[in-house]
């Protein structure tokens, strides 16, 4: 008999359910806070690909003084959560920013889509910066960020926007 | 054969360790780099482990609600088309075992979702596989029968040129494949049915086609007597794989769980695939002309026809219960290559009955019997068939003047074979050539085969290979 096929097989299954257990399980604090840093991260490039499409066009897609869920969706894209609060029913579609049509805006690892990304956004026209949060953070903390487009949009004016 | 028993605990060591070196040897060349099966299992073990929830990408259509999308760092590869990737959470095509295996093997070395590792890291835990599915076939076959048979089948499978490719490839099917074999191995040397059990959750955990070996164990259990292991074995198996399968989906997405199980098990069949198999060789994709598929397919049925023991009988319906699951769960003649791996393996077992079944008649007879030649030449065809895997488009070998004079030679050993008498001895001195050419060419075949193979065409190509390791290595060492 070949020796070890059971002890390997102990070996083998241990590690498979531990490793299960533990990655559902036992790490749900450490994920918790991978899922908060992706979502910062996921700010940042918004507004990065922002920032460059203002640069590159002296203006920026029209984006509403009130918080606006990200994405593709017509409808449903209310959004009541501890970290925002929005209420316009459409999301706004900016995947224009990515300069390819293939490419989208990213969504929220846990409960944003491609439709829906939990990310909303808004444009205070006074001060010409770009606030981004995300709605879906899990930690105590918000997770917002924010960028002043003066610099790239001056004069500014929004596309679609009638001047005053 | 007295030399063998004498030298086999080496000879089964060398012939593993000499499997391992060709499965290892350009490894991250062919399959090629960044396949994207073998990411999808990478990607769903980085995010499971990283964010608690699987994502990867799916041929299956999903709810709009679970279409994800990430760009994906695209300096990881040379050739520049990955940039986005519409993945899927929760991605429920696999199960948690093969991705947490793999996607944490290459966190381990410091790569986050979804990057792409270098295919001679991702690979690596594959050779282990690998490695513990070749000495399982071998035991399994010197259980069953003799060690000079078992040798001869673990040498076929050990290098066979497809399936040394497709070992190495991060699929289900491998780890699957280790699973069954081990489960059957506990049957056939009659340990507690917990330790079977133990092994098929494992492999039904892998992926569910593995439980087509249930109904085979209860039948060998039953036949033996055994009335209460076989019993307690379909219970403990089912209650096991959907116990632990039902609370991995269920603690991520429920609904999404329970709709994607029925979506699979609702996907169009393929109703010509037994033939399919016969005419599409390799395991992948793209057939791959390698004569050593069709020996280990014949010759493993044959296996089957001479299968007497119950052990053998085991391993000869596991081999039919696979093949009849690989046909109710591919699509038509769409086959993923990898999907005949178990089949393959268990066949590779079978052989070995043939082998054993001709040395024990060889004994009442001259060992010059017309199977012994069959034997022979077959192997011999083999190794010139796949002469010409290796294929330079200037300069394909072998050239035409030697390959008739070739394969004239093999009609010359097949007249001597079948017109005369000869020792066993002799049998056993051509087979162990053969064997020595088969290692051989092996290690030729994964040296040159992408080189040949993308010689005028654009391949994707691996990152970070060996040979450059080794140069940064011996510069470091100056």
């Amino acid at each position: 008999m070949f020796r070890g096929a059971t002890f390997f097989l102990v070996v083998v299954v241990v590690f498979v359910l531990g490793s299960w257990v533990w990655v559902l399980w036992g790490r749900a604090g450490a994920q918790q806070a991978a899922r908060d840093q992706r979502r910062q991260a996921d700010l940042q490039l918004i507004l990065d690909r922002l920032q460059a499409y203002a640069a590159a066009n002296r203006t920026i897609p029209l984006i509403d003084a009130q918080w606006q869920q990200l994405g593709t969706a017509s409808d449903g894209c209310q959004l009541q959560t501890s970290h925002c609060q929005v209420s316009q029913p459409s999301c706004l579609n900016l995947n224009l920013l990515t300069g390819r049509r293939d490419l989208t805006l990213p969504s929220d690892v846990q409960l944003g889509t491609v439709a829906r990304t939990g990310y909303a956004i808004r444009w205070d026209e006074q001060t010409q910066v770009a606030s981004v949060v995300a709605c879906g953070a899990e930690q105590a903390a918000s997770i917002a960020a924010q960028r002043s487009l003066a610099t790239e949009l001056y004069p500014v004016q929004p596309v679609g926007r009638s001047s005053r | 054969m007295q030399i063998l028993q004498k030298y086999s605990p080496h000879l089964w060591c060398v012939i593993i360790i000499l499997a391992l070196l060709v499965r290892f040897w350009k490894i991250e060349y062919i399959p090629f780099a960044n396949d994207a099966d073998e990411l999808a299992q990478i990607w769903a073990g980085q995010s499971l482990i990283e964010y608690g929830v699987p994502i990867a990408w799916s041929s299956f259509s999903y709810p709009e609600r679970q279409w994800y999308w990430t760009e994906v760092p695209s300096l990881a590869v040379v050739d520049t088309q990955v940039a986005q990737a519409e993945l899927i959470r929760p991605w429920f095509d696999h199960s948690f075992v093969l991705p947490l295996l793999v996607g944490g093997w290459t966190e381990l070395w410091g790569y986050r979702f979804p990057s792409i590792p270098p295919a001679l890291l991702y690979r690596l835990p594959m050779l282990a596989v690998a490695g513990g599915s070749l000495i399982l076939v071998y035991q399994l076959a010197r259980r069953l029968t003799s060690v000079p048979a078992a040798l001869l089948a673990l040498s076929l499978i050990a290098f066979s040129p497809s399936l040394i490719f497709a070992h190495r490839m991060v699929v289900a099917e491998n780890l699957l494949t280790l699973f069954l074999l081990w489960a059957v191995y506990l049957v056939v040397t009659n340990r507690s049915v917990w330790w079977v059990v133990l092994a098929t959750v494992l492999a039904g955990l892998v992926k569910l086609p593995a439980l087509c070996i249930v109904p085979i164990v209860v039948w060998y259990y039953w036949a033996a007597g055994q009335r209460r292991a076989a019993l307690t074995y379909p219970l403990a198996v089912g209650l096991g794989v959907a116990g632990i399968l039902s609370s991995y989906g269920m603690s991520i997405d429920g609904p999404a769980f329970w709709a994607a199980l029925q979506h699979q098990s609702a996907r169009l069949l393929g109703w010509s695939n037994p033939a399919f198999i016969f005419s599409h060789p390799g395991f992948h994709t793209r057939p791959l002309l390698d004569f050593s598929y069709y020996l280990l397919l014949c010759l493993g049925i044959a296996g089957w026809l001479v299968a007497q023991r119950p052990g053998q009988r085991l391993v000869a319906l596991g081999g039919v219960a696979y093949w009849l699951t690989i046909w109710v769960t591919s699509a038509e003649q769409d086959m993923l290559g990898w999907y005949k791996l178990p089949l393959f393996s268990f066949l590779a077992v079978a052989t070995a009955f043939v082998f054993d079944w001709l040395l024990t008649t060889s004994r009442s007879r001259p060992a010059g019997s017309s199977a012994w030649a069959v034997i022979i030449i077959f192997w011999a065809v083999m190794l010139l068939n796949n002469l010409g895997i290796v294929r330079y488009p200037a300069q394909p070998l072998p050239e035409a003047a030697w390959l008739r004079l070739l394969v004239g030679g093999v009609l010359l050993l097949s007249l001597g074979l079948f017109f005369s008498s000869w020792r066993l001895r002799w049998v056993a001195l051509l087979l162990t050539v053969w064997v020595g050419l088969s290692a051989l060419q092996a290690g030729m075949i994964v040296d040159q085969y992408f080189a040949a193979s993308c010689r005028d065409r654009n391949c994707p190509t691996p990152t970070v290979t060996l040979t450059q390791l080794l140069r940064q290595g011996v510069a470091a060492l100056r």
